[in-house]
């Protein structure tokens, strides 16, 4: 057996895969400037053995795998205790001298397979709790994937990438000032993408986003050890990674369904290679004043006025109840396909006026900030609601035993200055399965921290399969959904029973 | 610091986890065995990976629907390839002995065969390839390439398995484990499940290292392929 190494490390992996792919990582020497000795122990916890060429240093790394959940790990030490809500897939933790661990010191995930649609919401609670706790955090995922048949036989058409995860990740990454990275995958899907003229990010072949996050990850393992001012930054590394993202983020968020007029016209689309360097500088030094403006997480509610649309969200009559659709939505909702009447009417509602000269749909333009408004057109989860007097007015009228205080949260004369940041959640599928609703909330913080503030935030759920009993689920704070609900927001309404609750 | 210390930091406890993560390392560590699947607790669904007896390339299925109760997803798919034959081991693996079921092998097979209105896998198509193991993947154009483990040219044989973690699982002393009971156990695992491969395991000592009880139906034993999984064990062996 090799003699004593000088550092000991834990990769505690969700099961042995994961720990494996953490180390095929380290042993990509040039990326990783690690040199692989040897393997020692059981053979299906060992421990890896490596030299740091920069450093002269040997270097040991414990597989230890299926850590469990957060609740009953099968390691005598749990990582995740007062982070983590969730249990990332890798996570990696120093050895001290005592024989206590360090705090992470990075977190991998590895997805093999693109989520869909909402799906992609679910691991942003993770991203949240690594950037809180100033962990790294590299989401590992496909460029692209495809979509069968219900029977997988099919192939019907590819899955893209959510730009709001993107753009949510980058904006984790400037908020905290700590990693937050989407790497990308190479995948044969891509190549069968490209030939199709399906669409992908420029220059989507030479991305090299694995080979960066090793180089950043083992710096950040490095400086854990040696000290930031011993080691020379990975600056290149994290440029290219942020900028891989910001190509994703510019190629998807005006597409499809997922146009995103704030993110499009935003200045580090405009111009990303500016926006890297200086989302490098940011992360890795911790300060960079002078180009503010390109920051994602910058985005305030003016901006958000200016450039957002007019909001729009759909409402099943299978799945909600008829109050919530016509007393609550449909004021909220603006519909391009209505009549001018209606449009007048619902104008009207939020204190708009149209002049002679002008058509309800140009004065919509000039007055967002007067209307719900959200940052994705067609369908969309949020609207920002700067007229807090109407709104209250509408909420007072579809749920008429709210108390005072609930409604003076929405709106009162002495404050309410600042704009409510307005989630109307689904919540519960009729199976029950809040999934993936939960993770609406931390998605819309990682896009928008400054705006998704708890003491702006109202949730109103309104799936008509919402337990009577939600209040006290929520007060057992044992429930993933409603523990986000109470994370995230100061204002919480449930329609099945007409009833709210306002959230310290 | 000192490894010998760290190496005692040991889990609370193995179970079906402990199983599947010493199969998958005993088989990666092997040459001529190739882990076409593995999934232990916790992993999501990945891929399928069996190499091509004729052009030795490998064939990904990357995605299966749900297994209708007819079928049961391995945990874990070992490959041995002999000439034009194609072996495959497909191993249900299981917290303990207690877990086994009387259809397994028949469940097992049905995944690949499949059975009544569930299409198995072998009836599905592959998407891609690869020339170097899966380190890069081609898309098949070519429908007919995509079900290219029904060539007629080659032979499959299927077997089944059944794994689990000896109760109790931990042994201080390695003495109090008892040998022949297990392998009664074992014997009779093999009869009643109707598979042709039971392996049984535990951990020992300071360090939790595993042991491993295997035993083989008359068909499988007397294969090439039985001959390799028992070398593969065998420094997992009591």
């Amino acid at each position: 057996m090799t003699s004593n190494p000088d550092f000991i490390f834990r990769i505690y992996g969700d099961n042995v895969l994961e720990c494996e792919l953490f180390i095929d990582w380290l042993k990509q020497n040039l990326f990783s400037q690690l040199k692989f000795l040897e393997e020692v122990g059981p053979i299906d916890r060992p421990i890896l053995i490596f030299e740091d060429i920069l450093k002269h240093k040997i270097l040991a790394f414990h597989m230890c795998p299926f850590y469990g959940g957060t609740k009953n790990s099968i390691w005598p030490n749990n990582p995740l205790v007062g982070i983590f809500d969730e249990k990332p897939d890798v996570l990696l933790v120093q050895v001290l001298e005592n024989d206590t661990e360090s705090k992470p010191l990075l977190v991998v995930e590895f997805d093999d397979a693109l989520q869909a649609g909402n799906q992609s919401w679910q691991r942003s609670k993770r991203a949240i709790n690594s950037a809180r706790s100033q962990i790294p955090y590299f989401y590992v995922l496909p460029i692209i994937g495809w979509e069968r048949d219900s029977e997988g036989i099919e192939l019907k058409s590819p899955r893209y990438q959510n730009a709001s995860i993107t753009f949510g990740q980058l904006s984790l990454s400037t908020f905290y000032k700590i990693p937050s990275f989407q790497i990308y995958k190479k995948t044969p899907w891509a190549a069968h993408a490209k030939k199709l003229g399906h669409t992908l990010p420029k220059g989507f072949e030479n991305f090299q986003g694995i080979e960066s996050a090793i180089e950043c990850a083992c710096y950040f393992i490095r400086k854990s050890i040696y000290g930031e001012s011993n080691l020379i930054k990975p600056n290149k590394a994290v440029r290219n990674i942020i900028s891989e993202m910001l190509s994703v983020g510019s190629t998807y968020c005006d597409f499809s369904e997922t146009s995103m007029p704030i993110h499009k016209s935003h200045p580090a689309l405009l111009d990303t290679s500016s926006a890297s360097e200086y989302f490098s500088k940011l992360i890795l030094d911790g300060k960079n004043d002078e180009k503010s403006h390109y920051r994602l997480d910058n985005i305030t509610a003016e901006y958000f006025f200016k450039n957002g649309t007019t909001f729009f969200k759909d409402a099943q009559t299978k799945t909600t109840s008829l109050n919530f659709r016509e007393n609550v939505i449909a004021k909220l909702n603006w519909k391009p396909k209505a009549t001018r009447k209606q449009k007048e009417m619902w104008l009207d509602t939020w204190g708009v006026k149209i002049p002679s000269n002008e058509t309800p749909d140009t004065v919509i333009l000039k007055n967002k900030d007067k209307i719900p408004t959200t940052y994705k057109e067609k369908k969309s989860e949020a609207a920002l609601i700067n007229n807090r007097k109407v709104f209250r007015q509408i909420i007072e009228k579809a749920y008429p035993n709210l108390s005072q205080d609930i409604l003076d949260w929405i709106y009162s004369n002495k404050k309410s200055d600042e704009p409510i940041f307005f989630i109307p959640l689904y919540g519960y599928k009729p199976t029950g399965d809040s999934r993936p609703d939960r993770g609406l909330l931390p998605a819309l913080f990682s896009l928008f921290p400054r705006l998704v503030t708890k003491k702006n935030t109202f949730v109103l759920v309104y799936s008509i399969h919402t337990p009577p009993n939600w209040e006290k689920i929520l007060n057992q704070n044992s429930n993933e959904l409603w523990n986000v609900i109470k994370e995230f927001s100061g204002l919480l309404i449930v329609d099945k029973t007409k009833s709210g609750v306002l959230i310290k | 610091m000192n490894l010998d210390k760290i190496l005692q930091y040991v889990p609370l406890s193995h179970g079906e986890h402990g199983v599947d993560s010493v199969i998958h390392r005993v088989i990666n560590k092997n040459d001529v065995l190739h882990e076409a699947y593995c999934n232990p607790p916790g992993a999501s669904w990945s891929q399928i990976v069996i190499k091509d007896s004729l052009s030795n390339k490998y064939y990904s299925w990357d995605q299966i629907p749900r297994v209708p109760e007819c079928a049961k997803r391995p945990d874990s798919i070992i490959q041995y390839n002999d000439g034009k034959d194609i072996y495959l081991l497909a191993i249900e693996s299981k917290q303990k002995s207690s877990d086994s079921y009387k259809d397994m092998a028949k469940t097992l097979k049905n995944f690949f065969f499949g059975s009544g209105s569930y299409a198995g896998l072998f009836k599905r198509p592959a998407w891609h390839y690869s020339l170097d193991k899966g380190k890069s993947w081609t898309f098949i154009n070519n429908e007919q390439h995509r079900y290219w483990i029904n060539d007629k040219s080659q032979k499959i044989i299927l077997y089944t398995g059944f794994t689990y973690a000896f109760n109790p699982e931990y042994y201080n002393d390695l003495n109090t484990f008892g040998k022949d009971k297990s392998y009664r156990e074992l014997n009779s695992l093999l009869d009643e499940s109707h598979v042709d491969f039971v392996l049984g395991m535990g951990w020992y000592g300071r360090k939790h290292n595993p042991f491993v009880m295997h035993t083989y139906s008359d068909q499988l034993s007397k294969t090439k392929f039985g001959m390799a999984l028992k070398v593969g064990f065998v420094p997992l062996e009591i």
